[in-house]
């Protein structure tokens, strides 16, 4: 077999390679080399500046604030997220048949799409009659204020990522070598010692894939908060990648969208390389 | 027995929502203006679900989803396929270099690229059309690991022994390699459908027809919102959601297997 050419492969490759040139690097490789550009209304470039499309986006309030924003939500999302995910996951994590009912509950999200729980979600958050704060004898005014309007929308986030974080962890759980927990038993450890220092450390490379996952998915965000807010009130919840949506498709603007895709292109890379080196460390650890 | 109390309010939470749309959907226009809000409505307006169905733009637009998904479904589970096929089974030269520029996209977040893809889209003249709807989501670089995967695990001697017999390759691939890993062909072509069917941005970008709308965005266009009839609104929402529902928890145990077997990379 070593040696042979298998031209035919070139033809059954093709279209994977066609649609990644297409829509992975071609659109990143045009606005890595725009963003260095001044463009004209019909996008084409007109004359090298350097940096200072960097600059010019850089120093704007609105994108300071949108990324102030992503890294707020970023801060609360990511620890929910994981806390919640792996409580449920840990919850039920023994093969008994309560669990198995209790476990079958915990996928529900996964048959909502974000653009109907989004709905859903600005209705139990609603500013007028909120079930939330009948549950809870509050008296908030949802979504009408900026600490408001961003938990609700971390709320929907923790939703939407639930289901698929908590069946990762659960297999993680799961996969476990019953003579590893066997093992513990007759050393005597105890129920707590058990999951701490035996179960948590052989799940650790799922849980640091389901804490990147989460990262990842907040820096992008952008759907959830058109839907929610539309990045009000008084644009006081815009993300990063919001922003760069109604500056591309609403605002024409081409210095935002440029610089903006090839910082976010870049910032993801690095995160997901990162990744990658932390989980090769740890498997030649 | 605390672990079990928050086992159990932990799957009151993540059950409230759909427990919550299915008691809207029977509100009244006045149940939903009650303050406190209301758990369950005053008496179920079961209309709702007539006005739901009956609207002038409902199949239209799941016909929009259901077709689109199915399409890139098929379209994406045969285009991984192959090239899975060919990295796993044949050789060629560049076939490392090929695999690297395939894989490294798995790097690259398409939500950043919308404007220029947009751009493309819209050069090639698929604005308003399935296939642009479609189009950016044909290949994924974690489903050709998943794939390749697969293959890799299998034994090389059926395959060397139908090459010897002189099967070709699409004989030997659906009759063969297929078969062996059908699970994870079905589990492509599950999260395939799944995905393209709750896409929301870029079909929303790609079309401005109401015709060619699908329905994670025509609900917000059938005018429940603004004319204050939420009732029909959340009715239709739970319409789509009830098929889902069952899906998953049908399913649940092939997911939950596919996505450990897949995602372990």
């Amino acid at each position: 077999m070593k040696g042979k050419n298998d031209r035919r492969a070139y033809l059954y490759v093709l279209p994977a390679v066609i649609l990644v040139a297409l829509f992975y690097y071609y659109p990143f490789l045009k606005s890595f080399v725009s963003s260095f550009f001044l463009q004209n209304q019909r996008g084409e470039l007109t004359s090298f500046v350097f940096l200072d499309n960097y600059k010019a986006t850089l120093t704007n309030e609105y994108f300071i604030a949108s990324v102030k924003n992503t890294l707020t939500m970023m801060l609360f999302f990511v620890p929910a997220n994981t806390i919640l995910t792996l409580a449920a996951a840990s919850f039920v994590r023994r093969e008994k048949r309560v669990n198995e009912i209790i476990g079958s509950l915990y996928i529900i999200p996964m048959a909502f799409s974000m653009s109907l729980l989004a709905l859903i979600f600005k209705q139990i958050f609603s500013p007028t009659n909120s079930i939330i704060n009948r549950i809870f004898h509050l008296d908030i005014v949802w979504l009408n204020d900026r600490t408001s309007a961003l938990f609700a929308i971390i709320a929907l986030c923790v939703f939407l990522d639930f289901a698929l974080d908590y069946i990762l962890l659960l297999s993680a759980f799961r996969k476990i070598e019953r003579n590893i927990i066997e093992a513990s038993l007759i050393d005597g450890a105890n129920e707590v010692q058990r999951y701490f220092l035996i179960e948590l450390p052989q799940i650790l490379p799922t849980l640091i894939m389901t804490i990147f996952l989460a990262v990842k998915d907040i820096l992008l965000i952008s759907a959830p908060i058109m839907l929610m807010t539309e990045g009000g009130p008084y644009r006081s919840t815009e993300s990063v990648m919001f922003y760069y949506y109604i500056e591309a498709f609403k605002g024409s603007n081409r210095a935002a969208e440029s610089t903006i895709s090839s910082i976010m292109v870049l910032f993801s890379a690095l995160l997901l390389a990162l990744y990658s080196i932390i989980q090769r460390r740890r498997r030649h650890a | 027995m605390l672990k079990k109390l928050f086992a159990i309010a932990l799957a009151i939470i993540v059950v409230f929502p759909l427990f919550y749309t299915a008691s809207m959907s029977l509100f009244s226009p006045r149940d939903f203006n009650t303050s406190p809000a209301l758990f369950f409505p005053t008496s179920p307006l079961w209309q709702n679900y007539e006005k739901a169905v009956n609207h002038s733009s409902f199949l239209r637009y799941t016909f929009n989803s259901v077709f689109t998904a199915t399409l890139a479904a098929v379209m994406r589970t045969v285009i991984v396929t192959l090239s899975s096929y060919a990295f796993s089974f044949l050789s060629f030269k560049g076939k490392k270099a090929i695999l690297f520029f395939l894989l490294l996209s798995a790097f690259i977040p398409q939500d950043s690229l919308l404007y220029q893809n947009y751009v493309t889209v819209s050069r090639m003249n698929l604005i308003n059309t399935y296939l642009g709807i479609i189009i950016t989501g044909l290949f994924s670089a974690t489903q050709l690991i998943m794939l390749m995967t697969a293959m890799k695990s299998l034994s090389r001697d059926s395959y060397d022994a139908a090459r010897v017999d002189g099967a070709r390759d699409m004989t030997i691939l659906c009759s063969i390699i297929a078969p062996l890993t059908k699970s994870i062909i079905l589990t492509i072509m599950l999260q395939s459908f799944i995905s393209t069917f709750n896409s929301y941005l870029w079909p929303l970008l790609v079309t401005n027809e109401n015709a060619m709308r699908t329905i994670q965005i025509g609900v917000s266009l059938m005018g429940y919102q603004e004319s204050g009839r939420l009732g029909p609104l959340f009715a239709t929402l739970f319409i789509i959601l009830v098929p889902f529902v069952i899906l998953v928890i049908t399913t649940r145990k092939f997911i939950i297997k596919a996505l450990a077997d897949g995602l372990s990379y």
